[in-house]
């Protein structure tokens, strides 16, 4: 921005609310890592506050020296970028067309991509349906099913509807189609959407484990957080419904298995903290700016 | 970029024969392009969201697992409403939804506002590196998982937690919160709010960013405030985005978090946390109810989806703006 | 046009074609051999019969069934199997995935496996398989294609007896086997209870009497908290456990069974802690405690332990809910010297013989069971005589001689290497039983003999001493009514289905409610008219049905 504005009271204003946001986003997000490096018994007394108490590295080493935690994280990586890709493409794709006027049938193909995200027939008939297509327990069934996005196909119209007519009318002339209008015009000036859109996918799908806990019965293919889960199941058990002999066993193991937990957010959140700036940009920059002058 | 002929003729007035013909034609490959390019899209979301749709035909039966949902062998056992009637007329009915409704009610007049103020006031913040920073801090609470989330509250909430340390350090009696119905709701609300406004500003962020730097400019030499700048052009230049966030937010009206009010609540706090989510959970641990659940949740989706039609309409009436 | 066509394309087309690169990597290693994969009808081709069997993989992260290879006790297990004829082929599913694998593969009905643990399908589900005809029936197998090992071990006198007649369903079929346990002490039956325990060494440091009345437990607890026994400064010390339910321990002093329904084992007569006499003043003594400070009220009802875990850990807890010879909250308090002593039951009201709350002393759970794709059964029956053989038992409890149990005066003894503490020893050598290997709740059902002599033994004296003397008291009442109640039928559990999510959750509020104090005793036949309108009458008719049908059946 140009503009130079004198410090004022309105900035000392805004720099306390953010200052206060950080420290109560920042540490919680602390408290977390410095319990998952705490002595077991210091973290389930919850006893730490500023500092870890007795450096405790198991509940991380656990994690880093288990090859199948690292064959789920490149098999996340996979997954998570093929989504990303597909969900922009279909997002793009889907949107476009919606925001031109001329498109016959309109209010029904809105419809058509309304109703799935009210309604939904439920885990067996996808299973059925799954199953039949011959996805079951291979990598597509986590990249095909989720290659679309119905609410950020809406996202990206609504988007798409704030760039000015002007632009298609003028392509038009130049005697474009659909097909470079959406490539040329719209795409290159929908990054911040597609940057917001980019980043909800790569979050939802590195989070995501449940339709690799129905489809993918092989351990090899399947995602971190699959991984993660799995380690703290194995890890954690419900004493009181096993006999006597099975719970004493497990409490060996329940406390020091307690921290990871907390590792394990550490673990899942640092990737996505370090790709976040790449996207960053795109929320920065003005990007309407070129296109109107020219 | 080789001009194409009927595009240009196309695009051409007047009223005669030939031109109306070629603007049919021009609509007719206007609109197969339109679909071409929708196509693939279309059809995925035909396979795997519209043919699973028939799992909600077990709502109307007595299904129960490895029975067909379709079949004229007569296997199946067609019952109507009578699931729908049980959950309607079921002792907890107006407890479950009022809970559902209030506390979505509560997310949305706390929850909906907070990300765009914070994205507003982080707009103007002026140092770069303390945006970017203050942007990251901001959304990771959505990282740490409902688990550990519910841990530290109910650690700071419990008889012997920090607020009440706090509580009696000011000469107050110490109390468990967490066993208060009436305490749930802030508790609630407060925790969601927290995880997820950092996370859901980052679409109202995105807008802020499109928009015109030179309108700022113009204003500023008009002699505009920090603030009133932000009020006349920042906001209105979002309302596209807001307005259809919360038409969305609208449409979920009967949902819940119920992971995080499952991890929060108790047999004391029912009274106020026991939402549609947390009934059916339990209803689940007992087994064998397929059909039962399956008629809430439709029931459910079905008012939010009327909720969603006219939460549009009324947007549309009001300002304008509409999903469609 | 073509030229911006071209450049759309080209982009789609080099997104797709990274994606496959990668797919087709993946496929390959997804087709990895071992883990999965369905077994390929192989038939009568070299003469020996293929059957397919899935399970989860153990819960033990040290010790997997899919590296079964690596231990000798699977070898002379696989020696069974080839005695038959018989080769097994498995398919090993995670232990987190499994149930909603069984659920999906079992309603979508393709690719089922011959024989399979079903025990996480809930009762009105698998009731309908069986009328399906999705699961056959055990018995059947047994009578037409036994040798005679599976047959005599179900039969009247033999040890599966008792499981044998609990998994009958009304038709007079049986259509699943189950794990079996059986705890004896002096060579009569006889198990562990669950109790209150309290903490020992702050008795001894306050120079406090063991509690022998519920005056006594008060006043202890009152003491702990006012001559500040944890030493931190704080009046923090309470008793820690989650009276929402009626298992809690003190319940059990006023004479309260364990469950909404519920029986004493020397009576035969379901009944409801609601109804029992000892109820109102158990409220009235738990309000008490609740109003005193004495109970930390913010641990009632929580959907995890882990607040309860926390009380612990803090050292707060000066008397705790648990099995009465566990060892396993000593050392997550954080304080060496601590002790819980098990005390109880003491007597809470005169109007009720308080009760011990026990772990049956004959477990018969969780279920196996063929489906309608097991097409050889010469095969299955094969398989049920390999599991009810003396062998298979001898290896599932025992293992091997000398690597996992030794012979000490003429009684086994399991090794270290074999005890749950030891799995990750037996992991790394190879050595383990097959209850930890195949039989944890997993691949195959156990069977156990306990003397609990032994379980005594490794104790501390204080809580061995005391295990001995509570093990004669009468009246009890069981932890858990399943091994007590035969399989229903399927109207009865459709009925108890449609009543049991309203009333478990009006009787935990309402328990809750009247312990904190936000419901009044006074209301009390408003409360009882509450619980009756949710069906509470017809459940216990429903479950003193199944408990009669029990006791014609089994002479105890």
């Amino acid at each position: 921005m140009s503009i130079k504005r004198k410090f004022g009271a309105g900035d000392v204003v805004i720099y306390l609310v953010m200052l206060f946001v950080c420290f109560i986003t920042l540490y919680p997000m602390y408290y977390v890592f410095i319990l998952s490096i705490s002595d077991p018994v210091a973290a389930a007394g919850m006893k730490v506050y500023f500092w870890p108490k007795g450096l405790y590295f198991r509940a991380y080493s656990v994690l880093a020296t288990d090859g199948r935690m690292w064959r789920a994280y490149g098999y996340t990586i996979f997954y998570v970028i093929s989504n990303t890709v597909l969900v922009i493409l279909t997002s793009i794709t889907c949107a476009y067309p919606l925001t031109s006027k001329k498109l016959v049938g309109r209010k029904f193909v809105v419809a058509f991509l309304l109703i799935p995200m009210y309604f939904g027939g439920g885990l067996i008939p996808s299973f059925l349906l799954i199953s039949k297509l011959g996805l079951y327990n291979t990598v597509w069934a986590l990249i095909i099913p989720s290659c679309f996005n119905i609410w950020y196909i809406i996202l990206t119209r609504t988007f798409f509807a704030g760039i000015p007519e002007s632009l298609r009318e003028s392509a038009r002339i130049d005697g474009a189609n659909n097909f470079s209008i959406l490539a040329r015009i719209y795409v290159p000036l929908s990054k911040p959407i597609l940057a917001v859109v980019g980043i909800y996918t790569i979050v939802n799908v590195w989070n995501s484990w449940f339709p690799s806990m129905v489809y993918q019965p092989d351990t090899a293919i399947q995602p971190l957080q699959m991984y993660l889960r799995r380690v703290l199941i194995e890890q954690t058990v419900d004493l009181t419904k096993l006999t006597q002999a099975e719970a004493e066993a497990m409490a060996r193991l329940k406390l020091s298995n307690n921290q990871l937990k907390y590792s394990m957010i550490i673990f899942t959140t640092l990737p996505v903290i370090f790709t976040y700036p790449f996207f960053q940009k795109y929320f920065v920059k003005g990007v309407m700016l070129g296109s109107l002058k020219g | 970029m080789k001009p194409i002929n009927n595009k240009i003729e196309g695009k051409s007035g007047g009223n005669s024969e030939l031109s109306r013909r070629k603007r049919k034609s021009g609509l007719v490959r206007e609109n197969m392009e339109l679909y071409a390019i929708m196509l693939p899209t279309l059809i995925l979301i035909f396979i795997f969201c519209y043919i699973p749709i028939y799992g909600l035909l077990i709502a109307f039966q007595d299904y129960s697992p490895g029975m067909p949902f379709l079949s004229f062998s007569g296997n199946i056992k067609w019952v109507g409403l009578k699931h729908f009637t049980r959950f309607i007329t079921g002792p907890f009915f107006n407890r479950i939804m009022w809970n559902t409704i209030l506390l979505s009610f509560y997310n949305l007049l706390f929850g909906f506002w907070l990300p765009i103020i914070f994205a507003l006031l982080l707009n103007e913040v002026r140092s770069l590196r303390f945006k970017k920073f203050t942007q990251t801090a901001s959304y990771l609470p959505y990282f740490i998982s409902a688990v550990v989330v519910a841990g530290m509250v109910l650690s700071f909430v419990r008889t012997d937690g920090l607020a009440n340390n706090i509580v009696a350090a000011l000469g107050g009696t110490r109390k468990a919160f967490n066993t208060d119905p009436k305490a749930f709701p802030a508790i609630y609300t407060i925790t969601n709010v927290w995880k997820s406004f950092g996370f859901n500003s980052i679409l109202y962020l995105s807008a802020i960013t499109a928009i015109d730097p030179t309108l700022y400019e113009s204003a500023y030499l008009d002699g505009a405030t920090r603030f009133q700048s932000m009020w006349h052009i920042t906001l209105p230049s979002i309302k596209p985005t807001i307005a259809i966030m919360l038409i969305m937010a609208v449409g979920s009206l009967l949902a819940s978090n119920t992971d995080l009010i499952l991890l929060l609540y108790s047999p004391a706090t029912y009274p106020t946390a026991d939402v549609i989510g947390t009934y059916v959970y339990r209803l689940g641990i007992q087994g064998g109810q397929f059909s039962y659940t399956t008629a809430i949740g439709l029931l459910a989706s079905v008012i939010n989806f009327i909720m969603v039609f006219a939460a549009n309409k009324a947007s549309d009436k009001i300002a304008g703006y509409s999903l469609w | 046009m073509l030229k911006s066509l071209r450049r759309v394309l080209s982009v789609a087309l080099a997104a797709l074609m990274i994606v496959t690169l990668f797919g087709a990597c993946a496929k390959d290693n997804a087709k990895a051999p071992g883990e999965t994969g369905t077994a390929e009808p192989n038939g009568n081709k070299t003469g020996t019969k293929t059957i397919h069997i899935m399970g989860p993989e153990s819960s033990n992260p040290y010790v997997k069934f899919a590296e079964r290879d690596r231990y000798n006790s699977w070898k002379e297990f696989e020696k069974l199997f080839q005695e038959k004829g018989l080769t097994p082929e498995f398919e090993i599913v995670a232990t987190d995935q499994y149930q909603t694998t069984l659920q999906t593969r079992m309603a979508a009905g393709v690719d089922l496996p011959d024989f399979l643990n079903v025990s996480q399908l809930d009762d009105s589900t698998i009731l309908n398989y069986v009328d399906m005809g999705t699961i056959l029936p055990v018995n059947k197998i047994i009578d037409e294609h036994s040798d005679g090992t599976a047959k005599e071990f179900f039969s009247t006198d033999g040890k599966g007896a008792r499981s044998n007649v609990l998994n009958t369903a009304e038709d007079g079929n049986v259509y699943w086997i189950s794990q079996i346990q059986a705890t004896t002490y002096d060579d009569k039956p006889g198990s562990t209870n669950m109790g209150i325990s309290v903490r020992k060494d702050w008795l001894d440091k306050l120079k406090l009497e063991v509690p022998k009345t519920t005056d006594d437990f008060y006043n202890m607890l009152k003491a702990f908290q006012d001559q500040d026994a944890n030493g931190n400064g704080q009046p923090d010390e309470v008793l820690a456990f989650d009276p929402a339910g009626f298992t809690n321990g003190i319940a059990q002093w006023f004479g309260l069974v364990t469950d909404i329904t519920s029986f004493v084992i020397e009576d035969g007569k379901v009944v409801s802690p609601w109804y029992q006499p000892g109820i109102k003043d158990y409220f009235k003594y738990l309000n008490k405690l609740a109003s005193d400070g004495l109970m930390d009220t913010s641990l009632i009802g929580l959907t995890t332990a882990d607040q309860l875990d926390q009380t612990i850990a803090q050292n707060k807890a000066g008397a705790i809910f648990t099995y009465c010879m566990q060892t396993w909250y000593e050392p997550s308090t954080g304080d060496p010297d601590a002790a819980y002593l098990p005390i109880g039951p003491l007597k809470g009201t005169d109007a009720a013989e308080p009760v011990n709350a026990i772990e049956p002393p004959f477990l018969s759970y969780n279920r196996w069971a063929f489906t309608k794709e097991c097409k050889d059964l010469d095969a299955a029956g094969a398989l049920l005589d390999i599991l009810c053989s003396d062998k298979y038992m001898e290896l599932t409890q025992w293992g091997i001689e000398g690597e996992t149990y030794e012979v000490v005066n003429g009684e086994k003894k399991l090794l270290p290497i074999a005890l749950n503490a030891g799995w990750e020893q037996a992991g790394k050598e190879g050595k383990a039983i097959g209850d930890s290997l195949w039989a944890n709740g997993s691949m195959f059902p156990k069977r156990r003999f306990v003397p609990m002599e032994n379980e005594i033994s490794v104790v501390p004296d204080y809580k061995a001493e005391y295990q001995r003397q509570v093990i004669d008291y009468h009246p009890t009442t069981p932890l858990g009514n399943s091994n007590y109640f035969p399989v229903p039928t399927k109207e009865q559990v459709e009925r108890r289905l449609e009543l049991i999510t309203d009333l478990t959750t009006q009787s935990k509020q309402l328990a809750t409610q009247l312990i904190l104090g936000q419901a009044s005793l006074d209301d009390w036949d408003a409360h009882i008219e509450s619980l009756k309108n949710l069906g509470l009458d017809e459940i216990l008719e429903i479950d003193q049905s199944l408990l009669s049908r029990y006791k014609e059946t089994i002479k105890d």
